[in-house]
């Protein structure tokens, strides 16, 4: 099927620049509901990714900005000037934009992670343009003033979340793996640097350096009013930014956070005595989104212990063993790394079995061919369950959007079907023995004897 | 809404009495069924465009009907409903689903318990049909195996090295719990906010010595009172119609086969249990302190609340919550949170849980100063003036009625929302009515509606009030240093 893209278009939709293109042959067949989607970049800059769909009651616009914690000129800067993004504007105090965005009801999820922003905005359709109003507001005018008393909030909100041992033992891998690098930026590391964040022209520079419609891409889902012209209202609300210069990442950025590597392995604990049980993280480097083992190790993480209650680590270690009640590993790629990991929260005295079974399940991964079934079964369930995933307004926009920000193209992410469905169970235990039979970090936080 | 009983839909396959009632949902478009029939079983389908369903059935037993002695059993059984049936052995359903990319879980609450399946369909409904032949199977025909369950043992034995199976799955549970700051006080609360030998008085997980020693047997015998299609609530969302959907989902619970009788779910417990607010004794201690290895200090305030099917009740309170501390805009966010140059507070939220023998009312939050009752007594300041002095506005009322409007537009954006919704308004409220209308009672909800609620039942002297305080500061773990 050769899908022209622009005849599929909800008509009341007039692009500006428009750019359809051919998506390749068999390819939408397979991922329901990207046909429909146009893509066009419009006169501010912005990229704008459009998919209407009817059967949700709201309608969601994402703005992802590339570059997240890498454009960090203090680590953390990030992630303060998203939480000053709603602390007030030229036109609204703190309070007037609370009251504004409660009035809406407006749902919006403000974050940074290691390679973009983003504003993701949810509302009804009747609010599409008071909505953009508040989103314009806190791209162009927001104040920052109140940094000061937000480093202290900050702190106090870090130190609750440290009160957690599983936030503590992932806190401190990920720091430990990725360490003195943008990626390394978590909520304890932000506490070390946060009296480096000193003054207004800090914090502005950032801002205005991210917060740019040319910076943007743009991805809307769901249901909008009819006669609505989404482009002249973007272009309305979205003018060329006049303050600041766009903030891009710096090639030595990028350089120092590709080249990190584990050279040996090592444990780090953090004790917490009255803990009931041992949480542990083990952690290996992994490719990056971009990189051709990305989906065999999609694949193989899924099988392995992402996939839910069949997968190995959970029949092995939880219900032939009974060592935990938590067990999983998850694969995340990044633009220029990326990061495999198992967790586990088990009883202190357990801590050698579950290290051992750790080793047990890597190790067979290693020396036996995974099974036809088992592929088969793994594959269909990443398949099917981005299916499920895929059913509101706001997950549709944010996985386009997430998407084109990490780099993909269209037909990649169109293609995600048949790339799964090429991993074979050579490519498994290659990448197997590529990434986790490497030195690894092993983060734990517990009582100090069972460590 | 149209009523109207007898056989029409399906007649020939039927044997039993049913009441078939068309409802349609907040922000649904076409319309949905309740059928209930004459043994107390009750199947609802609501229709959704799209490509994934959710099927649950929600079983109307929790820790509600527990004792001291099998505290957890009902959390238990359920962990233990997915080891396998006669057709199906242990491993099989979970990997059936997850291999079609199903998410299958399931929860147990003080009044209910719950299992679901939320998958893609299917081109031919096909995989919908595997999922409801396997999750009717697994709730009428779960076989509870021994292996699975593991021997009994003694959970404090550092030297016991036995096999550990589900057993000791549960009781790692329990450790997470422990080790949660949220769960500490909650739990405290909990404790204080009923008597002695209440069934809500109870964790719901149980404890280490009860899993730990609790025979097969108990749970067999459990599962047989509480597991059969009276107690059963199906729900199914989904592209589908409900002509084909019915006789297969009778024929998969095998409902006909259940005699009338066993219908009801023993109101009586409402007489052994009347409004917990009138069981607890003027003396009795209503603050509890307990520490932790915690760098922050956690509170919760509780009051109870009005019935569950009060639904004038239910609502204002949900209101005033919000307006107190539900929104960014919300008073105490404003006030303790986002104003003062040097706050105290991290967060503080409000809001209302619903139980079948009444609700409760809490507020929360995380204090960073170590003036603990200092901070404390901003709160209470905060809400007499928001009781007495500068009651809820209209201003206040209109934004907190649009947000609760767009609440029920995201819980109908999904399946699962929608299923959960309705599952919650049955086991709980005692009805679908109470999902059904709470949009439209939102309407004529007013000022003084709201008001009175919050003076009625957020009495000073009739609140509880618990606290997680860091242990002596020399010896609190500074936070991931």
């Amino acid at each position: 099927m050769n899908t022209n893209v622009s005849t599929q278009l909800n008509q009341s939709i007039q692009p500006m620049s428009s750019m359809p293109f051919d998506m390749a042959s068999g390819a939408v067949a397979s991922v329901t509901g990207l046909e429909k989607i146009e893509r066009q970049t419009l006169e501010n800059g912005m990229q704008l990714f459009v998919n209407p769909f009817d059967h949700a009651p709201r309608m969601s616009i994402y703005f992802f900005i590339p570059g997240g914690n890498l454009l960090d000129s203090v680590p953390g800067m990030s992630d303060i000037v998203d939480r000053l993004l709603m602390k007030g504007t030229s036109n609204r105090t703190q309070e007037e934009m609370a009251l504004a965005i409660d009035q809406l009801s407006l749902e919006l999820d403000v974050d940074t992670r290691r390679d973009f922003s983003m504003i993701g905005a949810t509302f009804l359709p009747e609010d599409l343009e008071a909505s953009l109003d508040i989103v314009s507001d806190i791209v162009y005018n927001a104040t920052l003033e109140s940094f000061e008393r937000e480093k202290m909030v900050m702190v106090g909100e870090i130190q609750m979340e440290m009160d957690s041992p599983q936030a503590r033992a992932s806190d401190q891998m990920i720091r430990t793996v990725f360490a003195d690098t943008l990626y390394g930026v978590t909520s304890t590391v932000f506490l070390e640097h946060v009296e480096k964040i000193q003054t207004l022209e800090q914090l502005q520079t950032h801002y205005h350096g991210v917060y740019r419609p040319e910076n943007m891409i743009v991805s809307l889902a769901g249901k909008w009013p009819e006669n609505v012209n989404i482009e002249a209202l973007l272009a309305q609300y979205f003018p060329k930014k006049e303050q600041g210069e766009p903030l891009h990442v710096s090639t030595d950025v990028v350089k120092l956070v590709s080249s990190v590597t584990i050279p040996e392995s090592k444990v780090i604990t953090s004790p917490k005595e009255d803990s009931s049980q041992l949480n542990m993280y083990k952690a290996w480097l992994a490719p990056t989104v971009g990189h051709k083992d990305y989906y065999p190790l999609v694949v193989l993480n899924t099988l392995f212990g992402g996939g839910g209650l069949s997968s190995r680590l959970f029949l092995e270690l939880r219900d032939k063993q009974g060592l935990a009640y938590s067990v999983r590993s998850s694969y995340e790629g990044y633009r220029h790394s990326g990061l495999f990991s198992i967790y586990m929260g088990t009883e202190p005295s357990n801590k050698d079995k579950c290290l051992q079974g750790f080793e047990k399940e890597c190790e067979r991964l290693f020396n036996e061919i995974v099974s036809d079934k088992e592929l088969a079964e793994t594959k269909q369930n990443i398949l099917g369950r981005r299916t499920v995933f895929l059913e509101t307004a706001s997950q549709w926009a944010s996985y386009v959007g997430s998407n084109m920000t990490l780099g993909r193209n269209f037909e990649e992410m169109a293609q995600f079907a048949e790339r799964i469905q090429s991993v074979t169970a050579e490519d498994i235990q290659r990448v197997a023995k590529t990434y986790l039979d490497q030195p690894a970090v092993v983060s734990m936080v517990g009582p100090t004897e069972a460590m | 809404m149209g009523v109207h009983s007898g056989e029409e839909n399906g007649a020939h396959i039927l044997k039993m009495q049913k009441t078939v009632t068309e409802f349609t949902i907040p922000f649904g478009a076409q319309p949905g069924y309740r059928l209930e029939y004459e043994n107390g079983y009750t199947f609802v389908f609501v229709p959704k465009k799209g490509g994934v369903f959710n099927i649950s059935t929600w079983v109307k037993t929790g820790s509600i009907h527990e004792t001291d002695t099998n505290n957890g059993i009902s959390h238990f059984l359920e962990h233990l409903m997915f080891k396998g049936t006669d057709r199906f052995k242990v491993g099989e359903f979970d990997r059936a689903m997850e291999s079609m990319g199903a998410i299958i879980n399931a929860a147990t609450w003080k009044d209910f318990t719950f299992y679901y399946v939320t998958g893609p369909k299917g081109e031919q409904n096909e995989q919908f049909a595997k999922a409801l032949d396997m999750h009717a199977d697994m709730m009428t025909g779960s076989v509870l195996p021994d292996a699975e369950i593991g021997p009994q043992y003694d959970p404090f034995d550092p030297d016991y090295d036995g096999p550990k199976r589900e057993r000791s799955v549960v009781i790692e549970e329990i450790g997470m719990r422990e080790d949660q700051p949220w769960t500490k006080v909650y739990n405290a609360i909990n404790d204080l906010m009923y008597p002695v030998g209440h069934p809500y008085q109870r964790d719901v997980i149980g404890t280490r010595e009860i899993i730990g020693n609790i025979p097969r047997e108990s749970i067999q015998q459990y599962y047989q009172q509480w597991y059969n299609p009276s107690q059963f609530v199906t729900i199914v969302v989904g592209d589908f119609d409900l002509e084909t959907l019915e006789p297969d989902v009778l024929k998969a619970f095998k409902v006909l086969e259940y005699p009338k009788t066993q219908r009801g779910d023993g109101a009586s417990l409402d007489d052994v249990f009347p409004q917990p607010s009138q069981l607890i004794g003027k003396d009795a201690p209503r603050e509890a302190r307990v520490e932790g290895e915690v760098g922050t200090s956690f509170f919760m305030m509780g009051w109870h609340g009005p019935q569950p099917d009060d639904i004038k009740g239910n609502i204002a309170l949900d209101i005033g919550a919000q307006v107190m501390a539900g929104a960014r805009s919300s008073r105490m966010h404003q006030n303790l949170v986002e104003k003062p140059e040097k706050p105290k507070f991290t967060f503080v939220g409000a809001g209302q849980q619903q139980f079948r023998l009444g609700n409760v009312f809490f507020i929360q939050g995380n204090i960073t100063e170590p003036d603990v009752d200092g901070a404390l007594a901003d709160v209470r300041s905060e809400l007499v003036d928001y009781l007495s002095n500068n009651p809820i506005t209209q201003d206040e009322l209109t934004r907190t009625l649009k947000k609760m409007k767009a609440e029920f537009a995201e819980t109908s954006e999904t399946a699962s929302g929608i299923a959960d919704a309705i599952g919650e308004s049955m086991t709980v409220a005692g009805s679908m009515e109470y999902y059904l209308n709470y949009l439209a009672v939102l309407e004529t909800v007013t000022l003084d509606d709201v008001r009175s609620a919050l003076l009625e039942y957020l009495c000073p002297e009739k609140m509880f009030t618990a606290m997680l305080l860091p242990q002596a500061v020399t010896e609190a773990s500074p936070a991931g240093v």
